[in-house]
Order: structure tokens, then C-alpha cells, then sequence
């Protein structure tokens, strides 16, 4: 009887945190208990249809039915939580100051309140199969109806005093705060849940964990213990989480915190700014500090194009190792460009490379690149661009290359942090299967235009299906200068760049000294 | 903010298109009497591999971990497949959640 009290309460405790937070957050909307119980009686229909279906559900997309269910169930009630928000938020002025005026309800005339209804069903629905299938386990191996019942109803009794204190709790939020405080929390709940579903996302085999256990919390809190269940669903509190959790959370919480200030007619405030240098900072210091061999060139590039802009661009670096195998390597490119539109900048390099010490410099390869602008500077928090390169090599037995990156700029103060995600793609003969994975930072202080120190992080990752560990990973970081000089009254100028990379892991070189010279003109 | 949700869609699905999947090795865990035969199961590590889990018990069971992050319910007189790693070298506990006093074991990383 204990067990099954145990799992119920288990089960139970997630949808009634739910249904608690939902019925405080809607308390001002005529009708939200109607729609709460509509949610509920039709998550315990669709919980008893889905433990029947359990068999057809498993054996579906290949036996990853049940996974990619659970997923869906999940991101549909994020896009309704997001909904929900977005929607409030935009109205909430209006719904204050009628609820102050006319000290009544509002009425749910267009107020999308099923969208909540949807996420109650939905998160009854999920915990609910899993009890139906307990339940019917016990009753088939033995366990008297009369223990079942006794423990279920004791289970359930648990979990909806946890919720019902939780929502006599936000009860007493002044009305005037009412709307404001459940917004987070249905925000952070959102986020949760979208972690949750990289969790089976990356079980289906679809994603990559990025790294199991980024930390562990589990000696502080864990996740079995109550308060832990409870930290689990209401902020999505993960005790050893994969790296993706984190990347699902964070960006759920961007993207839905942004939508709800753009709405409001508000541009990136500061905290939203804060947040989304913090979290990719976070990303890339937790890659370094994970797993991770590196990008072939060393440069970072912002996510702008400048229409009618031409550059010549001379760039190179060169090892330092004991090991003379990562000695001296010595690589340049040399690069022509132009900003054909405000949104597309093309170019074509060649590639002249040194790959083992006292070898002749020889020409390697010709490659076409291009970047687009996808976002105005400055619109949003982080501006975004694409790089997109083919590489055709010019020797025999060696595959050619596509490489993509998404470029990321946030400029904050007096600093710029770029961020660049880099996939790599061998095709032709000799190609290697897989495609790579790395990423490239820079946080760059701009002190004076001729002068601009900065800090830079290149790291790569492996392949994309499957990161390598640590030592087997190219990974340097180190501090660059650069700036212009001659600049001239038609615009025309000279950029210069100058950095030395230290080496943190065995696969990478202990130094590497990199250069750029750069003469830009407008025509 | 539209286009940046459209450029991290993109990225995903040029992400997805690239990815595959692989797993040379494979373990099969059977569960009886609401306990798992091999309770202890060696793989190597950095290593991708599949996990069959047949149920010969008439009743559901839910094989799950926290570690992991694997929740995958399994009903009676069948079986589900799950994929573990890479992972790094250690214990992981994985459980049955429908049966947890007698199902238990771990996964030893090495």
C-alpha cells in the first residue's frame, strides 16, 4: 500500500503543482474553474486512452514512439504556457485596472484561457498513463483492490495538499502583483518542461546530450526527495543535468521572456541583456570545462554585412609545441570580400598551408564564403547571422568541406561578446563520416578604435553525434589586440589583429600565434 | 525576435540533418519477477550503446534513471530499446520505478 501511495503521490504532486499555479495565475478570469476542470477531466480521459494505447504508442517510429509522445506533450504545453504569457502580458494594464475599477472579474470573453486548460490536461495526461499503468501492474500481480485504493487515494490526498498549499500560498500576492509574480513562475515552469523534453529528445536519439551531468546536486538536493519533485516542476530544478537541458531551458526562457517584453513595446532591457550574456558565457566556459580538436582558422566573425563594402584580408598563425608533430605549423589564407547587399557579404579565399615543419608551403585550397545578416543590429538582445563556406581542395585523396556557423553578437557597455557555433561536413572521397562540432567566443573591449584588447575561446567539440572527451580536443583560448589605422576621409582603412592562444588540452599546440592584416575600401 | 526564433529553428534542423544514429554494441537486460537479470552491466566508455530491456514479467514496469536521464516504460511480455552514451567513466544507477524495492541495478562505465 506504501508503494503505490509513494508512485501516486509521485504522479499526482507534478499535475497538482500545475493545476495550483494555473488556478492562482487565472484567479481574476471569470470561468478559469471550468476551463481548469475541463483540462482535468479530459487529462484523466486521454491518461486512460494512452495506458491502453501504451503498446501501439511504443512500437511506433520504430520503437521511439513513446519518447518523441512525451516530448510533444511536453513542448505543446510550453507553447501554451508561452502563449498564455505573451498574451497577458500584453493586456495587462488593461486587466488590472479593470479588476481595480470594477473590483470584478474579467470577463473571459477573448481571454485564451483553454490555452491553460490545455497545459493542466496535458500535464495530467502525462503523470496520469504512468499511474494507470501502475495501478493495472498491481492489480494483475495480486495487490487487493481494497490496498490499491487505500494507497492511491492516500497518494493523491498528498499531492493535491502540496498543490493546494501552493496555491493558498499565491493567494495572498497582493492583486496588483498577481499577474507580474505568476508570469515567472509560469515562465520558469515553461522553461522546465522544456527541458524535460530534451530529456527525451536526447533518449530518442535525436539530440545530443552535449555533456551528461554538467553538475551534481544531488548530495545538496535530490530529485527524488520531495522537495526536489517539487523544485523539479516548478523550475525545472535537474540535480545532473545534460548540457542540451540547459540549452532547451535557457533558450525557452529568452525566447518567451522576449516575446513578452517586445509585445509590451519594450526594447532589450538590461536584465534580458544580462541573462543572455550570462548563459552563453555559461555555454562556452561549460564546453570548455566539458568535452571537446578546433576550428582550422582561427577568427571569429560578427553576424554584420555593410553593403558596398570591399576588404583584402591577409590572416595566419603558427604553433609552438615540445612535440614537433604540433610544432610550427604554419597556416594562411589570403581573402577577398564584398557587401553586395545590406544583408549578404560573398567572398573567396585561398589557403596556403605548412602542415609539418621545414614541408613547403603549398596552396591547399579555394574556398567560397558567405554571410548573412539575419537580424538589424541592435533590434533584438542578440544579433544573428549565418556563415555558410565550401571548401574545394586542391589535393589529390583530401575531401572537400562545408562549414556552417551561427553568428551571434551582443554588444554590452563598452564591450561586444560574439559567439560563433561551428558545424563541419567532409564530402567527396576520403571524406570522414559525422559532421564536427565547435564554437568560437570573443569578448572584445572597445577602448579606442586604434586599440582593442579581447579575449578569445576556440574549442572544438568532436563530432556532433558523439563529443569526444576532454583530452582529445583542440582547445585554446588567449588574449588578442586589434584596431585600424590610416583610416582615410572616403572610408578606406587598415585593420589589424594580433593574439596568442595558449593551448589547454594535450591535442592542442601550447601556443599559437595568430595574425590578420586587412585593407578595407567602399566602391 | 522572429528572426532570430527563425535562425535557431534553422540551426536545429541543420543541426538534426547531420546527425546520426550509431551504436556498435548492444546489451540485452531481462526483467523478471520485478528484477533485472543482469542486475550489473560493464560497457566501454565514450561509447554509444543499445539497450534492449524484454519484460518477461505479465506486468508493466517503467525503467528509469536519474543519471541517465532514461524513463521509458516497458509493458508486460514485451520489450523497449534504449540508448545509452557516450559516457564517461563511473556508476550509473538506473531503477524500475513500478517495482522499486526489487528492481535495481547499474551500469558500470569503464
Amino acid at each position: 500500500m506504501l508503494s503505490t501511495a509513494i508512485l501516486v503521490f509521485r504522479e499526482v504532486l507534478e499535475a497538482a503543482l500545475v493545476i495550483g499555479l494555473v488556478a492562482a495565475a487565472t484567479r481574476e478570469l471569470n470561468g478559469n474553474k471550468r476551463w481548469i476542470a475541463m483540462g482535468l477531466g479530459a487529462g484523466i480521459l486521454g491518461a486512460i486512452i494512452i495506458a491502453l494505447l501504451t503498446d501501439a504508442i511504443g512500437a511506433a517510429a520504430e520503437g521511439l514512439g513513446q519518447e518523441l509522445l512525451n516530448a510533444i506533450i511536453l513542448l505543446a504545453a510550453v507553447i501554451m504556457l508561452g502563449w498564455h504569457n505573451v498574451w497577458m502580458r500584453k493586456h495587462a494594464a488593461e486587466l488590472t485596472q479593470h479588476v481595480k475599477n470594477m473590483g470584478s472579474k474579467v470577463g473571459s470573453g477573448e481571454l485564451p484561457l483553454y490555452a491553460l486548460a490545455v497545459v493542466v490536461g496535458l500535464a495530467v495526461l502525462r503523470e496520469g498513463a504512468e499511474v494507470v499503468l501502475f495501478l493495472y501492474g498491481q492489480f494483475a500481480s495480486g495487490t487487493s483492490v481494497a490496498q490499491m485504493t487505500a494507497g492511491g487515494a492516500m497518494g493523491t490526498a498528498l499531492g493535491v495538499v502540496v498543490g493546494v498549499a501552493l496555491y493558498s500560498g499565491l493567494m495572498r500576492i497582493p492583486m496588483r502583483h498577481l499577474f507580474s509574480v505568476t508570469a515567472i513562475m509560469l515562465l520558469v515552469l515553461a522553461a522546465g518542461l522544456a527541458a524535460q523534453a530534451a530529456a527525451y529528445l536526447v533518449q530518442a536519439d535525436v539530440l545530443p546530450a552535449l555533456g551528461y551531468n554538467l553538475w551534481d546536486t544531488s548530495w545538496i538536493l535530490s530529485q527524488q526527495s520531495v522537495l526536489g519533485s517539487v523544485l523539479h516542476t516548478l523550475i525545472g530544478y535537474i540535480d545532473r543535468p545534460m548540457g542540451i537541458q540547459l540549452v532547451f531551458y535557457v533558450v525557452t526562457l529568452l525566447v518567451i521572456g522576449g516575446l513578452m517584453r517586445w509585445v509590451n513595446g519594450q526594447s532589450a532591457g538590461r536584465p534580458m541583456t544580462a541573462a543572455a550574456v550570462v548563459i552563453l558565457l555559461t555555454f562556452a566556459v561549460g564546453s570548455l570545462l566539458t568535452p571537446s580538436t578546433a576550428s582550422a582558422t582561427h577568427k571569429i566573425y560578427s553576424p554584420y554585412v555593410e553593403l558596398g563594402e570591399a576588404e583584402l584580408e591577409l590572416r595566419g598563425h603558427t604553433t609552438d609545441d615540445d612535440d614537433p608533430a604540433k610544432d610550427s605549423q604554419e597556416k594562411y589564407k589570403i581573402e577577398f570580400g564584398y557587401g553586395v547587399t545590406e544583408k549578404w557579404f560573398t567572398s573567396v579565399f585561398g589557403e596556403i598551408e605548412e602542415e609539418q615543419p621545414d614541408n613547403e608551403l603549398e596552396w591547399e585550397a579555394t574556398a567560397w564564403e558567405n554571410i548573412f545578416q539575419l537580424t538589424d543590429q541592435g533590434r533584438y538582445f542578440v544579433d544573428f547571422g549565418v556563415y555558410l563556406e565550401y571548401e574545394l581542395t586542391h589535393e589529390s585523396n583530401t575531401p572537400d568541406k562545408v562549414e556552417a556557423k551561427l553568428l551571434m553578437e551582443k554588444p554590452t557597455g563598452g564591450f561586444s561578446h560574439t559567439m560563433n557555433l561551428i558545424w563541419e561536413h567532409e564530402v567527396g572521397s576520403n571524406a570522414a563520416s559525422g559532421t564536427g562540432f565547435g564554437y568560437a567566443w570573443r569578448t572584445k573591449w572597445h577602448y579606442n578604435p586604434k586599440f582593442e584588447p579581447a579575449l578569445e575561446i576556440y574549442g572544438d567539440l568532436g563530432k556532433w553525434d558523439n563529443l569526444d572527451s576532454r583530452d582529445n580536443t583542440d582547445q585554446r583560448a588567449g588574449p588578442v589586440i586589434g584596431g585600424e589605422f590610416a583610416k582615410q576621409a572616403d572610408g578606406s582603412k587598415w585593420v589589424y589583429e594580433l593574439g596568442y592562444l595558449f593551448g589547454f588540452t594535450d591535442a592542442a599546440p601550447d601556443g599559437t600565434l595568430k595574425f590578420l592584416i586587412e585593407y578595407e575600401f567602399r566602391f | 525576435m522572429k528572426h532570430s526564433i527563425i535562425s535557431l529553428l534553422a540551426s536545429s534542423i541543420l543541426a538534426l540533418s547531420a546527425f546520426a544514429v550509431q551504436a556498435d554494441e548492444s546489451v540485452t537486460i531481462k526483467i523478471k519477477d520485478h528484477k533485472f537479470n543482469p542486475a550489473e552491466v560493464t560497457i566501454p566508455a565514450n561509447t554509444k550503446v543499445k539497450f534492449i530491456i524484454e519484460n518477461l514479467d505479465p506486468t508493466p514496469e517503467e525503467f528509469e534513471s536519474y543519471e541517465l536521464h532514461r524513463e521509458k516504460i516497458i509493458q508486460g511480455n514485451s520489450k523497449g530499446v534504449v540508448f545509452i552514451g557516450p559516457l564517461k567513466p563511473g556508476k550509473y544507477a538506473f531503477f524500475g520505478e513500478f517495482n522499486m524495492a526489487t528492481a535495481q541495478g547499474h551500469i558500470i562505465v569503464k
